[in-house]
């Protein structure tokens, strides 16, 4: 969002990109203008402040999720080792027992 | 367990200080008294952060002790110590994810705590499925023998 100068004075206009066109859409001028041209620059502020507290709480959030990946992992490791020493498989993510042969003759 | 590989992992993992899953769970114990402890815990109205850590760490070892059960074994007990810990998370996240939706949160802060509480509700339902699958294997395992005759009492 910017203002144009046009026949010396100045107006509020937005660009908006219509397929290939770039399309100037006018807003208004004066008070009114500074007005809009303020809310749209609190928004944008609004969603930086809440995007960087995001990534913040992401970060805080991600090296407990870690820890608890690492534990989980540890244990899952040991309990798919004891289900293929009992003679099970893993078949689609469901272990199953191994069938046994019938004794050939 | 007749492996001795397998023996020794679990020992070594039985035997490590702290258990693997201990220190991710008290580092959750420490994020759930740091949030508004009043929806926490019933220890009255306006419960002391130790109040709060000390009910929690006690329903916490109810729950191990009753996911571990009887006499269990240590794969068992490693098991009831992860389930712990993945419940504990779960609801330090679903807390968190509700705590933002009263204050009004973002679709995006919705859809972060959405995401990942989805996500440790997965590793939790699948830590339960790992204490099921072994538990149905320890049982299908025991067999009585009568003199020289074997009776497979469940299979």
């Amino acid at each position: 969002m910017a203002f144009e100068k046009r026949n010396n004075r100045l107006y509020y206009y937005t660009k908006k990109r219509i397929g290939k066109r770039v399309v100037s859409q006018y807003i208004g001028r004066g008070p009114e203008a500074e007005a809009i041209i303020q809310k749209a620059k609190e928004q944008r502020q609004r969603r930086e402040t809440e995007k960087r507290e995001l990534a913040t709480l992401a970060e805080s959030l991600a090296a407990l999720d870690q820890q608890v990946d690492n534990a989980c992992h540890q244990v899952e490791t040991l309990v798919s080792d004891f289900m293929i020493e009992s003679g099970y498989h893993r078949h689609k993510g469901e272990w199953r027992k191994k069938r046994e042969q019938p004794p050939t003759r | 367990m007749s492996n001795p590989q397998l023996d020794k992992a679990l020992s070594k993992l039985t035997n490590q200080s702290p258990q693997p899953a201990t220190e991710p769970f008290r580092a959750i114990l420490d994020r759930l008294v740091r949030m508004e402890l009043s929806e926490l815990v019933a220890t009255g109205d306006n419960p002391t952060t130790a109040e709060a850590r000390s009910q929690l760490e006690q329903d916490a070892e109810l729950l191990r002790a009753n996911l571990a059960g009887e006499n269990p074994t240590a794969l068992e007990q490693l098991l009831a110590d992860q389930i712990t810990t993945c419940y504990a998370f779960v609801t330090m996240l679903d807390l968190q994810y509700l705590a933002a939706l009263r204050k009004g949160a973002t679709k995006e802060l919705a859809e972060f705590w959405a995401n990942q509480s989805e996500r440790a509700t997965r590793r939790l339902t699948r830590s339960i499925a790992a204490l099921v699958n072994v538990r149905r294997v320890q049982v299908a395992a025991i067999q009585v023998n009568i003199g020289d005759k074997q009776l497979n009492v469940s299979s």
